[in-house]
């Protein structure tokens, strides 16, 4: 058994958790500045008239 | 005590800064709602971390990982690889894009435009508003006890006291007081739990030998979890026992991906101002939860180290015969695991780390129960109120009315129930959300085919099958509850089917095993069968993915 521990799984499982963290700081520094697809603010509706429309609608 | 009166009485200067801040920051519904969608990656993160760790997960879960030992590190795994990760990529972006397209402001009202459905808006709305102040009530039960303890005040004056508190910059300053409050709290628990876990194992002799000399009291494990299946504390549990169900499908299945579908967690995607701040939000959230639930899981099992080094045995007259009782930490705490980490601060720290790490275990509790707050009064105020029934009135105050609400209701249910009841109360709400949200909520930014019907159907059996499985056969709540006793005159539904068998088993499965493959299964059949939503309305759903 390694790193003291009384079975495999539980080393496995501290390692992910270990690894896990490095991932999602991996991840993070990777995509430091990444901004995606620009959002579209065109064609913005007005939500609460067309939902009242809908109820009238319905 | 003085050290302890002042630097409690910095903590709350502090927090009410913070809670002025925002505050002063919020002008219009959309502030008070979502932050005004300008929320930067570090505090949304520690927001994100601090709200979805509160006290039982570390003095809770930390004395259940005294019992349990490492296998509770799968709960870890999920949390900052579903929790944070998955949470953050995969649904975090979508969500805050949809949230821009229909221009949502709160968790249910995503799903109801998302769908066109006043129905799910109000339904979700509440579902939130009625069960989210039971697992409040339950936070705010543990933050009292602390300040009761800690500060010798009278436990219903320090309860009222906390609810007034956090009321106090919740009901003013809104989403942007609770997430400026919430980083400050995130970054006072980071830093404690880190000098947590660097002095236990210091205090064991080292990494490894921690670990191995953990490995090596197997025979000192507790006889009664080895007869519920668990075989040690590095060893864990064998496959299929009552226990390793227990540990595998509620600690870890229930807690790690009932995450998703948090509305008090969802909603803090709408807050971030850019998909790069969400970006840089994930580094924060995953070393956060390590800190967090990992140091808590390690520290709660290597407690059994450190009392066995410091305790050894002591000789007890049993039965006539004079025996020698190994002094590990469930020995040590007489039996209740939820006493086992405050035993060891006690013990085995200085009062200056006492002090903070109590300080530390507020924050965890009132980061959680302001998020709590917000999220049941703004489902009441603007979802339940001013979207299902229509309501008149102005968004900003129906929602700090609908907070005042909230507030009343977990005081209430924090006057009610027992004490025993926070970790029950954590893991069946955790397991409502799943049930019902999270099938309507994955399918509905990943699928332009699901339709209304199929949301419906699925939010109201993922509902009702969660509950019923909770009041009558998963074995922690109906015993709990007691309704299956009341109704039937057994504790639930399966017990008396033959010891061991699979359906006996099902007491100790958790409701999520049960209850979220069917709501998605029946969200999918559904929707195969019933009228798609108008490809124009999807269009602009997806706009801008």
């Amino acid at each position: 058994m390694w790193l003291g521990m009384g079975s495999n799984e539980m080393a496995v499982v501290y390692v992910l958790c270990i690894l896990a963290a490095l991932w999602c700081t991996a991840y993070g520094v990777f995509f430091w500045k990444s901004e995606g697809k620009p959002i579209n603010t065109a064609d913005a509706v007005d939500w609460d008239r067309e939902e009242r429309e809908l109820d009238k609608g319905r | 005590m003085f050290v302890k009166i002042a630097l409690t009485m910095i903590y709350v200067a502090i927090t009410l800064y913070l809670g002025y801040r925002g505050w002063k920051e919020t002008t219009v519904a959309k502030d008070y709602l979502i932050a005004g969608r300008s929320m930067g990656g570090f505090v949304m993160a520690l927001s994100y971390g601090a709200t979805f760790i509160s006290t039982s997960a570390i003095i809770g879960f930390g004395g259940a990982a005294a019992l349990f030992g490492f296998s509770l590190l799968w709960l870890t795994f999920l949390n900052i690889f579903v929790g944070i990760f998955l949470a953050f990529v995969f649904f975090g972006s979508r969500v805050r894009r949809m949230g821009l397209a229909l221009d949502a402001h709160t968790f249910p009202e995503l799903l109801g435009r998302r769908y066109q459905s006043r129905f799910l808006q109000g339904f979700s709305g509440l579902v939130i508003f009625f069960f989210l102040p039971i697992y409040a009530g339950a936070v705010l039960i543990a933050l009292a006890r602390l300040v009761e303890v800690y500060l010798g005040i009278n436990y219903h004056v320090a309860l009222l006291g906390c609810s007034f508190l956090v009321a106090a910059y919740v009901l003013t300053g809104g989403i942007k007081a609770v997430m400026y409050t919430d980083a400050f709290q995130g970054c006072v628990m980071f830093v404690v739990m880190a000098v947590f876990l660097v002095s236990t194992y210091y205090m064991c002799g080292g990494f490894i030998e921690a670990h191995q000399t953990l490995t090596d009291m197997v025979q000192y494990y507790p006889e009664t979890l080895k007869k519920g299946g668990m075989i040690g504390w590095t060893q864990g549990a064998a496959f299929g026992t009552p226990l390793w169900l227990t540990i595998y499908t509620t600690i870890v299945l229930g807690v790690g991906i009932g995450v998703l579908a948090q509305p008090q967690l969802a909603v803090r995607f709408m807050t971030i101002k850019s998909e790069a701040q969400l970006n840089r939000g994930v580094i924060y959230g995953g070393i956060f939860i390590l800190c967090m639930t990992g140091v808590a899981f390690v520290v709660g099992a290597l407690t059994n180290v450190v009392f066995f080094k410091e305790y050894g045995f002591v000789e007890k007259v049993v039965d006539g015969v004079t025996k020698k009782i190994p002094q590990i930490s469930v020995v040590v705490a007489g039996g209740n695991i939820d006493k086992i980490i405050p035993m060891y601060i006690e013990k085995m720290f200085p009062d200056w780390f006492s002090t903070l790490f109590l300080l530390a275990m507020f924050a965890a509790a009132m980061s959680t129960l302001s998020a709590q707050y917000h999220a049941g009064g703004t489902s009441f105020g603007r979802d339940v109120y001013e979207k299902f029934l229509r309501g008149k009135g102005d968004t900003l105050l129906m929602t700090r009315i609908g907070v005042a609400a909230t507030i009343v209701l977990t005081a209430l249910w924090g006057l009610a129930l027992p004490e025993s009841i926070v970790a029950l109360a954590t893991a069946f709400f955790f397991g409502l959300c799943s049930s019902s949200f999270l099938p309507v909520f994955v399918l509905g930014i990943y699928w332009r085919g699901v339709t209304w019907a199929g949301a419906c159907a699925s939010m109201v059996s993922g509902f009702t099958i969660s509950s019923l499985y909770a009041l009558f056969i998963h074995q922690k709540e109906a015993v709990a509850i007691g309704l299956c006793k009341k109704m039937f005159g057994v504790d639930t539904l399966v017990s008396t089917y033959a010891p061991m068998s699979t359906i006996w088993k099902l007491q100790f499965v958790d409701q999520n095993v049960i209850a979220l493959p069917i709501s998605f299964l029946i969200a999918i059949v559904v929707s195969l069968m019933t009228t798609k939503i108008d490809e124009r309305h999807l269009d602009r759903c997806w706009k801008n993915f």
